[in-house]
């Protein structure tokens, strides 16, 4: 009985916390996004070559957890079948972050274009089965920094 | 000619890799689909455990209980009294054959009474210290003879352990113990239905024993009023009883269907009903 009231409050608390942190991280990824926006990152593999450039690795990794609330709803998720939609916020939310983080290392070497841009994910709790609901995701590509500022 | 690509990344709208359900919706949602399957499954697994358990003839389940630790039943006063009461009130309750009917009296201050496997019958001495005549004994002892009638003891372990090897396999509980430690004290739950009935059958024979049935009321009277004046610490008897006042109801329309009258005689306890029951107190008093 007790058990089950400590769950329940637990539930209750995560869903309050975890809503709370993801809506604020939202907000923040939202309003990087704009920011970095006239940096692009693009995925093709051939360097644009009317310019010099100065070709370097930017990485991008970040590590996201569910709550509480968000696993267990998971776990119905996982009875029932369907779309998994507690973790869809989770891995959109860790896309989109580890492509920022690569994008300000790249923003802070001046680079103009980042190209050939690819994503790694990684599901850290191999082993430990439900028990923790982390994600890990690498985004990487080349940053292009320009050697002689372009002309204006 | 050169050719000289732009690179741009456009503004992606939200809510392409994320759906809109709401997760408390869906929770509830899910969460309350998967109680009631749960629900149901458990009540499914409940009814057929029951089922197949009132199969088991009465011989085996004697048996079984007799794996258990009896009281040993001292050669008291009061227990030849409730075992020829017994006797009296199960030769007309139509038992079936091979059914036979073990009365033990526990030296204990609890309220209560309770038929279990094997057709054992526990009375404590709390219930009987507070029952006003022979008559209203003899209905609670009719009512706990009925439930060992309609095999009520075995039928509701049945259904137990039907649901605890379901909850085993769903959580892999490793230690699985059916019958439980407690054995032939535990109390076994009936349903409201089981207690209805036992009624019923237990009022029918007090009838057949007494040629009325006034007294039956009295004891659910009793119980009622015990435990209203203490609703803290509630009888173990109720837990599982029809709330008093709808089975003196039923009991009575049960009463005026078959026009078993109500406003005989009473027959009253043995004189000595009361110095069986607590030797100790009225030799201290009679030396005073």
């Amino acid at each position: 009985m007790y058990q089950m009231i400590f769950v329940i409050l637990l539930l209750i608390i995560s869903y309050f916390i975890g809503s709370h942190i993801e809506r604020r991280h939202y907000k923040s990824i939202i309003d990087r996004e704009k920011k970095l926006n006239k940096l692009p990152a693009v995925t093709i593999k051939t360097p644009p070559e009317h310019e010099k450039f100065e070709q370097q690795l930017v990485l991008g990794n970040v590590t996201l957890s569910v709550d509480y609330f968000k696993r267990f709803l998971a776990t119905l998720h996982n009875f029932f079948g369907g779309r998994v939609t507690s973790y869809e916020t989770l891995l959109d939310r860790a896309r989109r972050e580890a492509l920022l983080r690569m994008k300000e290392t790249a923003a802070e070497k001046k680079a103009t274009l980042i190209f050939n841009v690819k994503y790694e994910t990684a599901s850290i709790y191999k082993g430990s089965g439900s028990a923790i609901g982390s994600v890990e995701v690498l985004a990487y590509g080349t940053a292009m920094i320009p050697l002689s500022p372009s002309p204006q | 000619m050169k050719h000289n690509p732009t690179f741009s990344n456009p503004e992606i709208p939200e809510g392409i890799n994320v759906s809109k359900a709401h997760p408390m919706a869906t929770f509830i949602k899910l969460f309350s689909v998967l109680v009631i399957i749960l629900g149901l499954s458990a009540w499914l697994l409940g009814r057929s455990g029951e089922y197949l358990a009132a199969l088991i003839p009465f011989q085996k389940e004697a048996r079984l209980a007799s794996s258990y630790d009896l009281p040993n039943d001292s050669e008291t006063e009061i227990q030849r009294y409730l075992e020829s009461l017994s006797k009296k009130i199960s030769d007309k309750s139509n038992l079936p054959n091979g059914m036979t009917i073990h009365i033990h009296y526990i030296d204990e201050d609890i309220e209560n009474a309770f038929a279990t496997l094997g057709g054992h019958i526990f009375l404590y001495k709390g219930l009987l210290d507070k029952l006003p005549n022979e008559n209203s004994l003899s209905m609670t002892i009719a009512h706990e003879i009925a439930h060992v009638k309609h095999r009520d003891p075995i039928r509701s372990l049945g259904q137990g352990v039907a649901i605890s090897t379901g909850l085993a396999i769903l959580l892999g509980s490793a230690n699985l113990n059916l019958l439980g430690s407690a054995g032939l004290y535990t109390q076994l739950k009936f349903s409201r239905e089981m207690e209805t009935l036992a009624d019923q059958d237990g009022l029918k024979a007090l009838f057949q024993v007494y040629g009325h049935v006034k007294g039956a009321t009295t004891l659910f009277k009793l119980l009622g009023d015990l435990a209203e004046g203490d609703k803290i610490k509630t009888p173990t008897f109720f837990e599982t009883h029809p709330l008093s006042q709808d089975r003196i109801n039923t009991i009575q329309n049960l009463a005026n269907k078959n026009r078993w009258a109500q406003d005989k005689a009473i027959t009253p306890l043995p004189q000595d009903f009361k110095h069986w029951l607590n030797p100790t107190e009225y030799q201290k008093n009679e030396q005073e």
